[in-house]
């Protein structure tokens, strides 16, 4: 170590060019970087979608679901299984641990499913290789109203979307709205009486009429023809065309039988959307959402995607045709960048102008602050290296106070040892004054960067959710640390030695003499009633903790994202018909609201199935004016959303709200199965059971104060028409069930028989009967069966019409049936809400054996990285103990006078929440970790200074505290302040992203104005106490 | 205390001033009151002044007069030709033409065989005849008559009465309709139908009912209906298919359909009780007329019920 310093001091300007070398890497780094605005948090995920025309979904569940969950049973590495069952549909999620990579996870799945015993014919298949927060770009193709829905969305399947996908890092594109085109085989039914023929003939005659062949090839003289027969169906005349049967001679053709109409396909969504910018409103559209890829970079990606839209706009895309933006990630990232810069910007600012204040001297500050700008370089490199991308919680975690504080010991301690040297006038040079300062302080240094290190720990154990969030904020910070230490070790001697001049020493600082004075009296007061001093404090730390577990506690602070998602439940059983008009409602009332930009309204389910919502789902996406401080209505969006939410209750009662915002909502529906802040589970094998206990819960949790959009997730059961299969009858007449069968796909159903090419866009030819014959229950019931015998008896003689209760979903949750109460709280922490739920079930309600209830959502992440905490925080602590206990060569009272800072630190960080109202969150938690290794630093500081004037003086102990501490009181202090200074924008700042910071700073800020305040009288105190008794 | 440093104080304090918190405008929209549930969700009651009671819009309930229609497939089965100064029935198919000859046949012998029984009686009775004669004479006629009713019961049971056929001038044709057994309250003998032949798609014919058969198709659930219309221009051939329309007027209780929502496997009405009070009420459905449905039990003429926003009642009443 002491040649270390001697060698950079050599060949200074050697290292100064290698640092202006980093530098410059440093800089082309952050080009690099990934920039997003949050970390991807989804854990690794297969979803498994299979759809079954027509299926309900008890039969669903019974068919698909169970047969693909068992399936799976053995893929490894599967933390959770989770399935849900519509009408239609079914969706199977298997979440993975941390370790499992997701091509191999994907791949594993896949194998396994090839067991899966499915009905003939239906095809499983995966959801994309997407993420949570995937969904980067939504965007409305916009057309003048003359040009109909069904060709926009030819437009979207065959042109847009298949040039979408290639851009770099899109995985996805999935439609909402619009209408598929398809072409209608309409039967008559009398006709089909008038000639005996049953629908099943129509359809094989339409198989058998449309194929294209290939009769390989023949020779003609040298050359080689290839044979082709052409025999495929290639326009709506065709259909009508084809024989179905021949009567003596004369043709029937299925335009004798049916109308062959173009219509769509009976939409599954309705898409709508208003955007005040563009003065649109349309209450039916068409949409794309553009999914990224598991891995990739939404800003890059982002840049693909944009240059394809306007390749689309510019030359693809007819006349009058538009592709436009409505939601775009990049604005999300610019936003939380914009805030992280200028809490950054402001925090560095700051920084310089205190150093300069309380040094002095211009020149002292500027070089401890450069290690600002220089450890974030370094940091840029080492997170280019590692992959870590850019975002708000990688960097807004960077404290520049910590970063700072390592070369401000360093460039003080020069400063002082310059001080008293140029005492005398032929003291020795400036280069052997900063070699010796840089040795006396440079132990202490490392040491402390080591131990904010190490108190990081904790930070770096988190899983899942939470270690995705808060482990990238912990390599970020260690990295820049890192920096600093590299700083401070290395180019604070070398600039000092440029910069200052041997006779340069302190100017004559107002400011601080003052400051000084007041802590000399304090001290030397303190200093005679040290035992009374100690009590005082002892108990102010009791009381702090003590208020410390009085506080609420809460998973994350709101990760805001500059926008609002609503979810929608309607009583189930409603029509997509009748339930049109309550999006087109919803949009209107929002956008009554200045502060909404847009409202874009999802009305049911995509085409391809990844959300299983029925009609009676809406899903409305609020994009709101940025920066917040421009609106005219000088709200909040916390008011904004309890004003919306109200709102929206009062015009539409009886429906269901959550209201919550698009990522967290697809990351914490995706991680634990519900997308409110908790979820109450309860599990069990009858669903009426279930119900009947998840009624009882709802009502117990919605009398909780602090809830909010309180409901059962799972949509009750609905009413289905039934067509229960009279067997006997059936037998009787010689019919079979899947002649019976054929005749509901088809004639009702819509089966798709056969499809229909036009070049590369294919379409569907369903058979359907016409609507009249088809309408009412009695209608099905008198549609003609054809019998063995040639009898065509009506579907009423052979089975029974009934209405009947169905489910209208199924939730499984490993593999046990699930309901779910879900809930929001306003108003109140998480963490006693879900103490105060479970107090109440657990003692009003008994469940039946096998039947049991658990606590999710959000919540169970914070319970989760609770019980990480309280096991790691001991180990951390231990070890910082035993790094303590190397440093001061295993003394254990100097490592116990250092650590009694940290519940010093701790009451002013409880204090500080409690003062601001924030509620303990994992993000309060990093704060206190960063907290703890701050104030062991400035212990380690103090007390090897004091060691070291104890060792060198014969004066009384006394003293040597007294003089001790009032010179190191001021690095101390200077060290202190800057920490608080650096994050105080942090902890004010309100814009977007500004949400995560906020209890993180808030409890560096607060534990740091009380450490300051108590620890520089206690540390002198207790070691004081601890030399007095031996 | 230099200036700059007072300055730079200064500055730091102010700036830390600046974010004074200015939160307190516009009082958040309160919630409307819940409605309260009574007779175990029977009921609902919305607080007396609730805005969200103008929500739900009613209609009362009026009988109305409405056309019941069905469309049925219809075949020619015969037709009466004019051949030699003497009418002729033609029939689509040979089978039913040979049972009515044979019937033709019957009845001719029938009148013959009558006649003949009446001699012989008479002769036997005056001693002219002998037992025997008079023996066969009654078994033939029996015989003749058991054929001739197994004939009409065969043409019955194919739509037609053999009495009504004889009476038909030269140009009437009959058609033969399977009716299902749930529309036969939209049929009445005699009335006229609309009926139409793809053979000629821009006429529209009319015909009557002449018969409706006695027996119904136990297997197919269908009774046979013939209808009868005269064809002065010779165009329409046995074997022709056609289409009718049966439409009656009919009375019902009307509401519009958007008025019934289904749930617990049954159909319910939401009925305005009180200025603030809804009632869930069962209804049972009959038949639909466009946008309305007939009602055939569970609810009174005069009766308001909800035709807006229905679902939105049963969220409220029934859960999502």
């Amino acid at each position: 170590m002491k040649r270390f310093i001697q060698f950079i001091i050599k060949n200074r300007a050697v290292v100064l060019l290698g640092a202006l070398l980093l530098a410059a890497i440093g800089v082309w780094a952050w080009f690099q970087l990934d920039i997003e605005a949050y970390p991807d948090i989804s854990d690794t995920e297969v979803g498994v979608i299979t759809q079954l025309n027509g299926l309900p979904a008890e039969e669903v569940e019974q068919q698909v679901t169970i047969p693909v969950e068992r399936a799976l049973n053995t893929v490894p590495g599967v933390i959770s299984k989770r399935s849900r069952s519509i009408f239609g549909l079914s969706n199977v999620t298997l979440t993975f641990n941390d370790k499992t990579d997701i091509y191999r996870a994907r791949q594993l799945v896949l194998e396994k499913l090839k067991d899966a015993e499915l009905p003939d014919g239906v095809e499983p298949v995966l959801t994309p290789m997407t993420m949570a927060m995937g969904e980067i770009f939504r965007y409305v193709i916009d057309a003048p109203d003359s040009v109909p829905l069904t060709y926009l969305r030819e437009l979207q399947d065959y042109v847009i979307i298949p040039k979408l996908l290639q851009a770099e890092g899109v995985v996805d594109v999935s439609n909402f709205g619009g209408l598929e085109r398809q072409f209608q085989v309409v039967i008559k039914p009398i006709q089909l009486e008038k000639y005996n023929l049953k629908v099943q003939d129509i359809s094989d005659a339409i198989t058998a009429n449309n194929k294209n062949t290939g009769g390989n090839y023949i020779r003609i003289g040298s050359s080689q023809m290839n044979i082709r027969g052409i025999g495929r169906i290639a326009k709506a005349e065709d259909i009508g065309n084809i024989v179905i049967d021949n009567r003596d001679g004369v043709p029937i053709l299925i335009k004798d039988v049916a109308n062959v109409e173009i219509g769509n396909f009976p939409p599954n969504g309705i898409l709508g959307y208003s955007d005040r910018s563009r003065g649109v409103s349309k209450n039916m559209s068409i949409e794309g959402i553009v999914l990224l890829k598991k891995f990739e970079n939404p800003s890059h990606t982002m840049v693909n995607v944009y240059e394809k839209v306007n390749e689309l706009n510019n030359e693809i895309l007819p006349k009058g045709v538009k592709i436009n933006t409505f939601y775009d990630r990049t604005e999300l990232v610019q936003l939380t960048i914009e805030t992280v810069a200028k809490t950054l910007m402001e925090g560095m600012l700051v920084v310089l102008l205190v150093l300069t204040l309380l040094l002095g001297n211009w020149k002292a500050a500027t070089i401890s602050a450069l290690a600002i700008p220089f450890s974030l370089l370094f940091a840029f490199i080492c997170m280019y290296l590692t992959g870590i991308p850019a975002n708000l919680l990688s960097l807004g975690a960077i404290d520049f106070g910590i970063i700072v504080d390592a070369s401000v010991v360093m460039v003080e301690a020069i400063f002082r040892n310059l001080g008293s040297a140029s005492r005398f006038d032929n003291g020795p040079g400036i280069q052997t004054v900063v070699i010796r300062s840089s040795r006396e302080i440079q132990r202490q240094i490392l040491f402390t960067v080591v131990i904010i290190i190490v108190a990081l720990l904790p930070m770096f154990t988190l899983q899942r959710v939470e270690g995705r969030l808060f482990s990238p904020m912990a390599w970020t910070l260690s990295f820049a640390i890192l920096g600093s230490l590299l700083y401070s070790l290395t180019l604070v001697p070398i600039l000092a030695s440029y910069i200052f001049k041997t006779n340069s020493s302190e100017h004559k600082n107002v400011v601080w003499s003052v400051v000084q004075k007041g802590y000399q009296l304090i001290l030397q007061r303190a200093l005679t009633i040290p035992k009374t001093v100690m009590v005082v404090a002892s108990v102010v730390v009791v009381l702090g903790i003590w208020g410390g577990t009085k506080l609420g506690s809460e998973f994350l602070p709101e990760l805001d994202e500059g926008c609002i998602w609503v979810r929608v439940f309607l009583p189930s059983g409603i029509s997509l018909e009748s339930a049109r008009q309550y999006p087109e409602l919803i949009r209107k009332e929002l956008m009554k609201y200045d502060e909404v930009k847009g409202v874009m309204t999802q009305h049911g389910r995509t085409d391809d199935g990844q959300d299983p919502f029925g009609p009676n789902r809406i899903e409305a996406m609020v994009q709101l004016k940025q920066p917040y401080d421009s609106w005219a209505s000088k709200r909040t969006k916390k008011e904004l959303v309890l004003q919306i939410k109200n709102r929206l209750e009062n015009i539409m009662p009886g429906a269901d709200f959550t209201i919550t915002q698009p990522i967290i909502d697809m990351v914490t529906e995706n991680a634990t199965g519900s997308s409110s802040d908790l979820a109450i589970f309860i599990n069990g094998r009858n669903l009426d059971t279930l119900r009947h206990y998840s009624e009882k819960i709802l009502a117990i949790a919605r009398k909780i104060s602090g809830a909010s959009e309180t409901a059962i997730e799972q949509e009750n059961k609905q009413t289905q028409l039934v067509v229960e299969i009279n067997r006997e009858a059936a037998a009787r007449y010689g019919v079979n069930v899947s002649d019976i069968n054929a005749v509901l796909e088809m004639a009702i159903g819509g089966l798709p028989v056969s499809s229909l090419w036009e070049e590369e866009r294919r379409f569907d030819i369903i058979l359907r009967y016409n609507r009249e014959s088809r309408n009412t229950p009695e209608q099905i019931g008198s549609i003609i069966i054809p019998t063995k015998t040639g009898l065509r008896i009506p579907l009423s003689q052979v089975a029974t019409i009934k209405l009947a209760e169905a489910q209208s979903i199924i939730c499984r949750s490993d593999e046990e049936r699930q309901i779910t109460v879900k809930t929001n709280i306003r108003g109140r922490d998480q963490g006693s809400f879900a103490k105060e739920v479970r107090e109440k079930i657990d003692k009003q309600i008994k469940l039946p054996a096998n039947y049991s209830y658990s606590l999710g959502g959000q919540f169970e992440n914070l319970q989760r990285s609770q019980s990480r905490f309280a096991f790691i925080v001991p180990i951390t602590l231990l070890l910082i103990f035993v790094i303590l206990l190397i440093f001061f060569k295993y003394k254990f009272k100097y490592a116990f006078i250092v650590m009694a800072n940290i519940p010093f630190s701790i009451i002013g960080g409880v204090g500080a929440l409690y003062l601001r109202h924030i509620n303990f969150s994992i993000s309060a938690g990093v704060g206190f970790v960063s907290l703890a290794g701050v104030c062991v630093m400035a212990g380690v500081l103090w007390v090897s200074y004091l060691n070291r004037l104890n060792r060198k003086s014969k004066i009384p102990l006394k003293e040597v505290v007294l003089n001790g501490s009032l010179v190191q009181f001021r690095p101390i202090f200077l060290v202190m302040l800057i920490a608080i200074i650096g994050l105080l924008p942090a902890a004010l700042n309100t814009g977007v992203g500004s949400d995560v910071q906020r209890p993180l700073a808030t409890v560096i800020v607060g534990g740091l104005i009380s450490s300051l305040l108590i620890t520089i009288i206690t540390t002198p105190i207790l070691y004081l106490l601890s030399h007095k008794e031996n | 205390m230099k200036p700059i440093q007072l300055f730079i104080i200064i500055t730091l304090l102010l700036a830390g001033c600046q974010r004074k918190t200015s939160q307190q405008l516009s009082p958040p929209l309160v919630s409307e009151p819940d409605p309260e549930l009574k007779d175990g969700g029977r009921y609902i009651e919305f607080p007396v002044n609730s805005k969200q009671i103008k929500l739900f819009a009613t209609v009362k309930t009026d009988n109305q007069q409405y056309q019941m229609s069905l469309s049925a497939p219809a075949s020619v089965i015969g037709r009466v030709h004019k051949s030699g100064g003497k009418s002729l029935i033609l029939f689509d198919s040979p089978d039913i033409t040979g049972v009515y000859s044979a019937y033709m046949q019957n009845k001719s012998l029938d009148r013959t065989a009558r006649i003949n029984l009446e001699r012989i009686t008479d002769l036997y009775k005056n001693g002219a005849a002998t037992g025997k004669e008079f023996n066969d004479a009654s078994a033939e006629l029996m015989s003749v008559q058991t054929s001739l009713a197994e004939n009409e019961a065969r043409l019955r049971e194919a739509g037609l009465n053999p009495e009504s056929l004889n009476r038909g001038p030269v140009g009437t044709v009959w058609l033969i309709c399977d009716l299902p057994e749930s529309e036969l309250n939209l049929i009445k003998k005699g009335q006229k139908y609309d009926l139409k032949f793809p053979s000629f798609p821009n006429e529209t014919f009319t015909a009557n009912i002449d018969v409706v058969a006695d027996v119904m198709n136990t297997q197919t659930r269908k009774l046979k209906v013939r209808l009868s219309l005269f064809d002065r221009q010779e165009k329409i051939r046995p074997g022709m298919y056609a289409e009718v329309k049966f439409e009656a007027p009919h009375k019902g209780l009307m509401i519009p359909k958007k008025a019934v929502i289904s749930a617990n496997a049954r159909y319910y009405v939401f009925v305005k009780k009180a200025s603030n009070i809804f009632e869930r009420r069962e209804v049972a459905l009959s038949s639909e007329a466009g946008d309305y449905i007939e009602i055939s039990g569970g609810l009174n003429i005069g009766e308001e019920v909800v035709i807006n926003n229905v679902y939105l009642l049963k969220g409220i009443d029934l859960g999502i």
